[in-house]
């Protein structure tokens, strides 16, 4: 499988947090979700870049929902992963696992 | 409440680089996370230190998604370093041809030999390659057309040259020269599109 068909690191991290935060991904939850997860500061730049890559890609999709009383009266981007990226998230899971299988005892801590 | 405690400057810097069709989404997810959770965890001080954080390293990404998404901004860029990687290779290899014959003056061609204006034809084949390719590779979305554009740009130069500075030479060079290099031109544009340029963008 020709390599640009994987995904990065963040990438998978992103696809990752909208799957565990559903109907209520937008880009400050996201980047909270990696940061609380991973135990690393995301800026919020790097999920929006990282968001409209995957989207251009087909593998998230968003829609903008208007100012209303739980947003503070300003307009929220939502984002949705998509079947495709699924598909795609699960590729580039196998292919690490497939190049960990036998190592499991180099992992061990000393 | 919005903006009402964030610092000012990384304010304007974030909105200046965020692309458009994030920038509001961006703005309001920045300010609500500084005023809902980091500034009564933290206090203000920190809490600003934070935003400028966010924005420092936000900004550079945001201008790259930018960038990708401004595809006149990328023409241009491609078709001018397609030019100018073409420049650059006539340069070097006019320096290299000098320093191996110890010809290193600036002198009108005429002075420098019969050989040099034969010598600038066949140099101008690889440059115009080279500034094909790059033009290609930059405008990758539709890289012969790019490399279209870099030769249409060599042709209105070597126009301008047949009949400006160049006026004195030979005109077996001067029509040589614009023979060359746009069929070069184009050729650097069709490798990068051909089998080349694929592998060069998985590697």
């Amino acid at each position: 499988m020709p390599k640009g068909e994987f995904l990065g690191e963040f990438e998978q991290f992103v696809l990752l947090a909208l799957m565990r935060l559903g109907k209520d991904a937008y880009g400050m939850k996201v980047r909270q979700e990696i940061d609380q997860r991973t135990g690393r500061e995301t800026a919020i730049g790097a999920v929006y870049a990282t968001l409209d890559r995957l989207e251009q890609k087909g593998l998230v999709q968003s829609v903008v929902v208007e100012s209303n009383a739980e947003s503070g009266g300003r307009a929220r981007r939502f984002y949705e992963i998509t079947p495709q990226g699924i598909d795609s998230l699960r590729q580039s899971r196998e292919a690490i696992a497939k190049l960990m299988e036998g190592l499991e005892g180099q992992w061990q801590e000393r | 409440m919005a903006g009402a405690l964030s610092p000012g400057l990384a304010r304007v810097l974030l909105r200046a680089c965020a692309p458009g069709h994030q920038r509001e989404a961006l703005y309001g997810d920045i300010e609500e996370e500084f005023h809902e959770s980091v500034l009564p965890q933290k206090g203000l001080a920190a809490a600003r230190a934070w935003y400028w954080r966010q924005v420092v390293h936000s900004a550079p990404l945001l201008l790259s998604v930018r960038w990708q998404r401004s595809q006149v901004t990328r023409s241009v860029v491609a078709v001018c370093g397609g030019y100018l990687s073409m420049a650059a290779a006539v340069m070097l290899l006019d320096i290299g041809i000098s320093l191996a014959f110890g010809n290193r003056q600036t002198a009108p061609m005429e002075v420098r030999g019969d050989w040099y204006p034969l010598f600038n034809v066949v140099t101008a084949i690889p440059a115009a390659l080279l500034g094909g390719f790059v033009s290609a590779h930059a405008g990758k979305r539709a890289p012969m057309l790019h490399s279209a554009a870099l030769a249409c740009l060599c042709l209105l130069l070597s126009a301008g040259l047949f009949f400006g500075s160049m006026a004195q030479s030979p005109l077996w060079y001067r029509l040589s020269l614009i023979g060359v290099m746009i069929p070069a031109t184009l050729a650097g544009g069709w490798l990068q599109s051909s089998r080349l340029g694929i592998r060069l963008q998985r590697n």
